[in-house]
């Protein structure tokens, strides 16, 4: 990881701190805020995947994969975009479901990585921590409030795991 | 290519070639040394960061992949290791970034090579040796780039190598490739070690073969893949064939840099001096080892009845640290510094002749006093 790269995880990570104790103390303006990041952050990757594979990745072997990428990326923002009209609920029902979906990411990612002999236990424990947050939403979903908080605990442990990730060393395997 | 090749083999080249045994170790050492030339070691020596021939494990964990950054990496790069086979080849697609980055592929034989062997010619030992790295390692290095690209360096899952049956034929077994770094790579069930896929384009986990590991490294290997830029076309790297060439070459390049050659022909890959010895040079390629050291190693003794040191990365340290400011480019250190700013300049200035950006602008800030 480069220190560009450690700086912008950094400065993700404290947005979405931000964003998270936003949603604590104020909950019913954070709602469209919170719509508003997702859909942006999902359709500028979304376009750049698309912009990198019309331009270099549909040259290269396996480069649909990007392409793949790339529309699912402005889908899912797109999707987003269009929950700013449907009640909190089932805003929460799809913030929970994307948290859900990155557990499973991670747990998948961990378990690729203990295959190779590389690090896996971190990954795994964010994947289960994740998972664990998502389904006491899924159960306390009857009480918004609840949900709110458990949401944002969350969104708050994501953000110091990745906070916590930009400073670690990073294997790297070169060439000589 | 790795440190039996770069420093025992090259000793032998240097040998066959017509050197005493003195100027071979010169040459070898200067070969070499070309792998451990990071400004993290300059530093320690008290040399130019600017001569930097290689980037460490480290320094590449912290470098920049902004275009100040990527001009640093391909320059030293494309420079000493993955030395560009044709910077005007057709593309005829993709961006004006895809093309750049597509010229930059390595290859022996190349424009970049012959400019490569003449710069060194008249200037010492030292850039003898260093354009020897460079030239085996067009060899090993093929098809791959000297700058970080996802387009371009790529490998995936179609990858095998050959094994050599008993009637002469090869059977096809799919090469494994581990991320950790600490793993022992295993040539006998097929398993190395190789860098992450990554899906950034300019990640340095896609830095020249990294995706491949070590292994276009290993003499013995023959192997097939999809490279990232061809079509979905297998392509077959032969190793045995290709350092057999890379030796010849060598022989035949340090014959022009000795004077017993009047030119260098960038396309002449034989040598009448390596004709008596191809049957031990062709065994010791073939051979299933990682590290071929011990067998070059006892072939150069055997030539020239000298014992060859190990190789110490610190041999010249002292030599250059107590020369004065004004005698330092006289040390051997001194030389090998100057062969590497001048093989650095010629090639950014090429790269950046034939309309490529990759490399930037050749610039050297002034030094302090050391």
């Amino acid at each position: 990881m480069t220190i560009v790269q450690r700086v912008r995880d950094i400065i993700v990570g404290l947005v979405m701190l931000a964003l998270a104790l936003f949603l604590l103390v104020s909950e019913e303006a954070a709602y469209p805020a919170i719509v508003a990041i997702y859909t942006l952050v999902l359709e500028i990757a979304g376009f750049r995947l698309l912009w990198y594979y019309l331009t270099m990745a549909r040259h290269m072997v396996g480069g649909l994969r990007i392409l793949f990428q790339g529309a699912i990326y402005v889908d899912m923002g797109l999707f987003t975009a269009s929950l700013i009209n449907v009640p909190q609920m089932y805003i929460l029902i799809y913030l929970t479901g994307t948290l859900a979906f990155s557990a499973v990411v991670d747990l998948l990612r961990a378990r690729e990585s203990k295959g190779i002999q590389s690090a896996w236990k971190l990954k795994a424990f964010q994947g289960a921590v994740k998972l664990l947050i998502a389904l006491i939403c899924l159960i306390y979903m009857h009480s918004p409030a609840m949900v709110v908080d458990v949401f944002c605990a969350g969104y708050i442990f994501s953000a110091l795991m990745r906070i916590v990730g930009a400073f670690r060393r990073a294997p790297v395997i070169t060439i000589s | 290519m790795q440190g039996d090749f770069h420093y025992y083999a090259t000793y032998c080249a240097a040998v066959l070639a017509g050197y005493e045994h003195e100027r071979c170790l010169a040459i070898c050492y200067s070969a070499q040394l070309v792998d451990y030339c990071s400004r993290s070691w300059l530093k320690k020596v008290g040399g130019p960061s600017e001569a930097a021939t290689t980037q460490l494990q480290l320094e590449l964990l912290d470098a920049r992949t902004d275009r100040m950054g990527l001009n640093d990496i391909t320059r030293i790069w494309a420079s000493f290791h993955f030395l560009p086979r044709d910077l005007y080849a057709e593309v005829g697609r993709g961006s004006r970034n895809y093309r750049d980055k597509y010229r930059l592929i390595c290859g022996p034989c190349g424009e970049l090579l012959a400019e490569t062997v003449n710069l060194a010619k008249g200037k010492g030992d030292q850039a003898a040796g260093l354009a020897m790295h460079v030239l085996a390692d067009t060899w090993a290095h093929t098809y791959f780039a000297g700058t970080p690209s996802l387009v371009i360096n790529n490998t995936d899952q179609h990858f095998f190598e050959l094994m050599p049956q008993e009637d002469g034929s090869f059977e096809r077994r799919r090469v494994s490739f581990s991320h950790n770094p600490s793993a022992a790579e295993d040539p006998e069930k097929g398993v190395y070690v190789g860098s992450v896929y990554q899906s950034s384009e300019n990640s340095i986990m896609n830095l020249g073969h990294g995706r491949a590991g070590h292994l276009p490294d290993y003499s013995f290997i023959r192997y097939v893949y999809q490279p990232a830029w061809g079509d979905y076309r297998e392509i077959l790297k032969d190793n045995p064939g290709d350092y057999e060439k890379a030796f010849s070459q060598m022989v035949y390049a340090l014959g022009f840099l000795f004077g017993t050659e009047e030119t260098f022909d960038k396309d002449r890959c034989v040598s009448d001096k390596v004709a008596p010895h191809l049957e031990t040079i062709r065994g010791i390629i073939a051979k299933r080892q990682v590290d071929a050291s011990a067998d070059w190693k006892a072939f150069g003794e055997s030539l020239s009845g000298e014992p060859i040191p190990d190789f110490d990365m610190y041999a010249y340290q002292d030599e250059y640290r107590s020369a004065g400011k004004f005698a330092a480019s006289d040390t051997f250190l001194g030389r090998f510094f100057e062969a590497a700013l001048s093989q650095k300049k010629m090639v950014t200035e090429k790269i950046k002749e034939s309309g490529n950006r990759l490399a930037g602008t050749y610039r050297v800030t002034k030094q302090k006093d050391r």
